[in-house]
């Protein structure tokens, strides 16, 4: 299922968010999202999402104009967002119990909190964990639902260095496993080419499609690529849009 | 603890004027008075003894001081034995209350009566207050057509419903119980309100994207986000209660606190008055207290975004 963001403009009040911001991102892509702070990343994630809705433009999933969200399209926001009254595993649980408390499948729960590595920490609650695990906790929320398009916020953005490796490693593997299509937003430079296999770069004041690419890196991704001449010049290029 | 009308109008605009900022100040609480000072001082001092600790000593060297320059005074006899009973005849009344009683029972009585009058008036302005302001904040007509009541009924003071109360239902337990339903249910409405208000959208999106319906949404991000602003609307609530009590009272009581401290100062008996006043004041904080202990049960959270 293709999502076609077509001439997109989003205003809050006089202020322009996006405009002009047209994207396609076939099935099972991974499309990285780079850009400055405040350069409308969130707001175009949160128009794929459903949570708003373009001033001007459209955005298809599947040719039929999104209107809400939904489960098919299941976001980790920039903050973790956790229920503070429930415990980690009924935080991961949470998407499972609104779809019928009968169809929890508590073994997958189990699974995806030990490749998060919140093996332990099952029986406690959000304000008891580090910023970290928390938002580990709200990535292991998103990937029980086994989405079909996984909309993906600087969601490492709070994790130390080893552990945010560790992630996007698991998430690479996840995503050649599972096939689904994820958007990935960041600030990183290295992180959007190291991930995508298509890369995004947004232009601020009002947020605009700088360029959009694909990244010619084997899909198998590995670290000694951030010295490959492809990957340099993308991210030269990245570089000479951000800095400006 | 003042027992006047106004009191009740101070603490309504308080919990209204954290409703009105609304969002943007989700844990913010209505100020409930000096009790609340333990709790706000939690964090070691320099020196490393406890805040709760320093402060429980200054507290108690307080009370000390007062009590024995209130001995003082009363033994130099500048007022009247009869306008300001020494603390030693104070507690002589308190015992001869306990054993012997006033106009015809025991100061267990009055106890006893007054609290089951707050329990049950309290109770019904919680069991109904909470759900009519998750309703008024759920669905707009509803809103629309309560909330012109709740706006008028608010600033009035409780003893100015007592005539009608009095023509209406007669001068049993019943006016008496309605009287603090009707001063106290205002409170826990706006509460219930503003507590649902400040749900933070953040946690009502990732519900949504997570597949919730509108009723899940509800049940399970709203209700519980609302829960310590609810908390913090019964424990002024409770404070309000007891107010609207002393007022009941003046209704053809003859028995309960409020009566005893009305009944005993026209007879000038001001050390019984002010035995009913500790008393009202004593047994105000433990209410209070007590919400305070379920509170921490249920919304364990609070404080902890
Ligand atoms: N609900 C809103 N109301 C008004 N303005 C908004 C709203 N949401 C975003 N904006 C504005 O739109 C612009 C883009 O915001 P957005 O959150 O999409 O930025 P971003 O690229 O995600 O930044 P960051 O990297 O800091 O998260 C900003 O200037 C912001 O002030
Ligand atoms: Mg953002």
């Amino acid at each position: 299922m293709p999502i076609l963001v077509e001439r997109v403009r989003k205003d809050f009040g006089r202020h322009r968010a996006l405009d002009e911001v047209s994207l396609t991102i076939e099935d099972g892509a991974f499309v990285t999202i780079l850009g400055s702070s405040g350069c409308g990343k969130s707001t175009l994630l949160n128009l794929i999402a459903g949570l708003l809705t373009p001033t001007k433009g459209r955005i298809l999933l599947d040719d039929v104009p999104i209107m809400k969200p939904g489960p098919d399209r299941v976001v980790v926001f920039q903050q973790p967002g956790l229920y503070p009254w429930l415990s980690l595993r009924d935080n991961i649980a949470f998407g499972l119990r609104m779809r019928g408390a009968a169809g929890i499948d508590w073994g997958r729960v189990d699974e995806v909190i030990g490749i998060m590595g919140l093996k332990g920490f099952e029986g406690h609650h959000p304000y008891e964990l580090s910023g970290g695990m928390q938002q580990r906790v709200a990535i292991a929320r998103a990937l029980v639902m086994n989405p079909r398009v996984l909309l993906m916020d600087e969601p490492f953005g709070a994790l130390d260095a080893q552990t945010r490796h560790r992630m996007q490693k698991f998430l690479l593997e996840l995503w050649g496993k599972i096939g689904a299509t994820i958007v990935f937003i960041t600030h990183d430079i290295d992180e959007a080419i190291m991930l995508g296999d298509r890369l995004v770069v947004m232009r601020a004041r009002p947020g605009r499609i700088a360029i959009e690419t694909r990244v010619p890196l084997p899909r198998a991704r590995h670290w000694d690529m951030t010295l490959d001449p492809a990957f340099l010049y993308l991210k030269r290029q990245a570089m000479a849009i951000l800095g400006e | 603890m003042t027992v006047s009308p106004e009191h009740v109008c101070d603490q309504a605009l308080e919990i209204d004027a954290s409703s009105a900022l609304g969002p943007d100040v989700p844990d913010q609480m209505p100020s409930i008075g000096a009790d609340e000072v333990p709790d706000a001082f939690e964090i070691a001092p320099r020196g490393g003894v406890p805040w709760h600790h320093v402060s429980r000593f200054t507290t108690a060297t307080v009370v000390i001081c007062a009590v024995i320059l209130w001995q003082v005074i009363s033994d130099l006899h500048v007022f009247p034995p009869i306008a300001l009973p020494s603390p030693v005849a104070v507690w002589l009344a308190f015992i001869k209350l306990l054993t012997k009683g006033y106009g015809g029972h025991s100061l267990v009585d009055d106890i006893v009566t007054s609290s089951l009058r707050i329990a049950i008036g309290f109770g019904g302005a919680v069991l109904a207050g909470v759900p009519i302001g998750l309703l008024m904040a759920r669905n707009d007509l509803v809103f629309r057509v309560i909330d012109p009541f709740l706006q008028f009924g608010r600033p009035v003071p409780p003893l100015a419903y007592i005539p009608l109360l009095v023509v209406w239902f007669g001068i049993g337990e019943l006016p008496k119980v309605l009287l603090i339903l009707v001063g106290t249910i205002p409170v826990i409405i706006i509460g219930t309100i503003s507590g649902v208000k400040a749900t933070p959208i953040l946690r009502v999106s990732v519900a949504q994207t997570l597949g919730a319906s509108e009723a899940q949404i509800f049940r399970h991000v709203i209700l519980p986000s609302a829960l310590p602003e609810i908390f913090t609307a019964m424990r002024v609530g409770i404070g309000v209660a007891w107010t609207c009590l002393v007022a009941a009272e003046l209704i053809a009581a003859d028995q309960g606190l409020g009566w005893l401290v009305q009944y005993a100062g026209q007879a000038l008996q001001v050390a019984i008055v002010i035995v009913g006043i500790i008393v009202i004041g004593i047994l105000g904080y433990a209410m209070e207290l007590t919400i305070r202990v379920i509170e921490r049960r249920v919304v364990p959270w609070r404080g902890h975004g």
